[in-house]
């Protein structure tokens, strides 16, 4: 008859390393939240009066 | 107890074959219009191939992570057979012309109403397993099920909001840029949850399970689910770059579109880390491959969607055909090349065999490959181009080129992408004629077992 198989959790996650986050993909992480606040400061018409319309504008005076 | 599994377990292949099916229907005779035939593939593929293997393969990996039968095996049973009818008259009522008119909802009501009642079965019997599991820790695949499982409901049900018209037509809840708003969010968000989390599920599983070497860090696909879930759900804006959406919502849109880079990017390294303590296993299994490329095309892909939103880049690729280059780097190199391991795994399994031919599904893999990458960069470049010739103007501000010239250049192109889905078809017949044969070979082996057992007793 068959058998159903169940998985030990124990062989899918690595005993010595399982805590560590690699510094390079921490520091991008990071990275990016700090550069998303920056982000959405800069182009928010509210903030800094940045808008899409001002921006055609001034591209079509040139 | 083991017939209500084996019934469970003939249900998995039965999907998956339906879904394979449903691939192969991609080549339709051309007498079909392109409007029509193009939602029909996006939607039969999406809905037939991507959540028909995901349905299949999320009970297999439920039953295994939480240590016990599925709560409802007949649910599932039944489920099946919804799900199969539902899918061939959701594509025939597409062929029909009823359509929403809004991108991956193009579905009427009665479909919806029948895909939310097809989607509570489904999660009933998930969750009901998951909360009734014998196992005490959740394996970070079961908190991608989940999150799929509810973050569809929520997207489908909201965007499907419409007052009915008669039997096939209705109008959408939201008006104007709110409708766009909302569709983006739900069009956006439904790859999100339909390629990417349930793909993940399967990654996070099959990985370690095909290689026998243990994920790298629990705590890094943590986080990176998390954040992932957190970021995805406001990133649909991106989609309305230069629209009469307003600019906070853009910039919204974007800053966490480009965020999202790090949490798939922990989902990338925690997956090459993995392999890294044993690179052998690239040569030595032949699934291994499947894995690091399609988990390569997933890292490519999460950088290039994201650049894609930012302002600048997306004014000159939007509405060209660098988008379908784009998608079909995410479907055909990610999320099929994940399905396809995840089934090349699951089958043996199930039969108590082993592949069919290992040979055929390398051939396969290297002829995808092909196709997938041929596809895509066929479309980038014509996108670029075709992006270009719109943009350019004469010293006195006129267009350099009409429309006409632009699109005439993309014939090239074009052709070669045919050419492109051609091979990837071909790869793909491969794998069905494999997991054919070995399900064959299986069969044969249990009858081979049985019979000696039923002739001395």
């Amino acid at each position: 008859m068959y058998k159903e198989e169940f998985d030990d959790l124990e062989k899918f996650e690595r005993e010595d390393t399982k805590h560590k986050l690699p510094l390079g993909w921490l520091i991008l992480f990071i990275g990016l939240i700090v550069f998303g606040i920056f982000y959405t400061y800069m182009y928010t018409p509210a903030f800094t009066g940045w808008s899409q319309s001002k921006v055609f504008e001034e591209s079509m005076k040139k | 107890m083991s017939a209500i599994f084996w019934g469970v377990i003939g249900l998995v292949a039965g999907l998956w074959i339906s879904a394979q099916m449903w691939d192969a229907a991609l080549n339709l005779p051309p007498y079909f219009s392109f409007g029509r035939l193009r939602t029909f593939h996006t939607n039969v593929l999406v809905y037939g191939l991507g959540i028909g293997a995901e349905f299949g393969v999320f009970y297999y990996l439920v039953i295994r992570l939480t240590k016990r039968p599925l709560l409802f095996p007949k649910l599932a049973r039944f489920h099946l057979w919804l799900f199969n009818i539902g899918v061939a008259i959701a594509g025939i009522t597409l062929l029909l012309g009823w359509t929403q008119s809004l991108e991956y909802a193009e579905f009427e009501w009665p479909i919806d109403i029948a895909i939310v009642i097809l989607w509570v079965i489904f999660a009933i019997n998930i969750m009901g397993t998951i909360f009734k599991r014998k196992e005490q820790q959740m394996y970070i695949s079961l908190w991608y099920i989940i999150a799929t499982i509810i973050t569809v409901a929520i997207l489908y049900i909201v965007n499907n909001l419409s007052i009915p018209a008669g039997l096939d037509k209705s109008y959408h809840l939201f008006a104007g840029v709110n409708s766009a708003n909302v569709q983006w969010w739900y069009g956006h968000n439904a790859v999100g949850f339909l390629f990417t989390t349930p793909i993940l599920a399967m990654f996070y599983y099959f990985l370690p399970k095909s290689t026998g070497l243990p994920i790298y860090s629990h705590r890094l696909s943590i986080i990176s689910f998390w954040s992932l879930i957190f970021a995805y759900l406001w990133t649909g804006a991106h989609h309305l770059v230069y629209t009469p959406l307003p600019d906070w919502i853009q910039t919204l849109g974007i800053a966490f579109t480009l965020f999202l880079i790090a949490p798939s990017w922990g989902s990338v390294v925690n997956g090459y880390f993995t392999v890294e303590s044993d690179w052998s296993v690239m040569k030595n299994n032949y699934l291994t491959k499947f894995f690091i490329a399609g988990i390569t095309f997933y890292g490519l892909q999460t950088i290039q969607g994201p650049s894609q939103g930012i302002r600048v880049i997306s004014s000159l690729i939007h509405y060209t055909d660098w988008v379908p280059g784009h998608v079909h780097m995410g479907t055909m190199g990610w999320v099929t090349m994940v399905i396809c391991a995840s089934v090349y795994y699951i089958i043996p399994h199930i039969y108590k065999t082993t592949i069919y031919s290992e040979k055929l599904a390398n051939a396969h893999f290297w002829i995808v490959l092909i196709g997938q990458l041929a596809f895509s960069i066929t479309m980038w470049i014509t996108g670029v181009q075709q992006g270009a010739m719109w943009k350019m103007t004469n010293p006195d501000g006129t267009l350099k080129y009409t429309f006409m010239e632009g699109l005439l250049r993309n014939y090239p192109y074009w052709q070669m992408r045919t050419l492109a889905g051609v091979v990837f078809v071909v790869g793909m017949l491969l794998f069905i004629y494999n997991v054919m044969m070995t399900i064959k070979k299986g069969k044969a082996e249990l009858e081979a077992k049985v019979e000696p057992a039923t002739a001395t007793a």
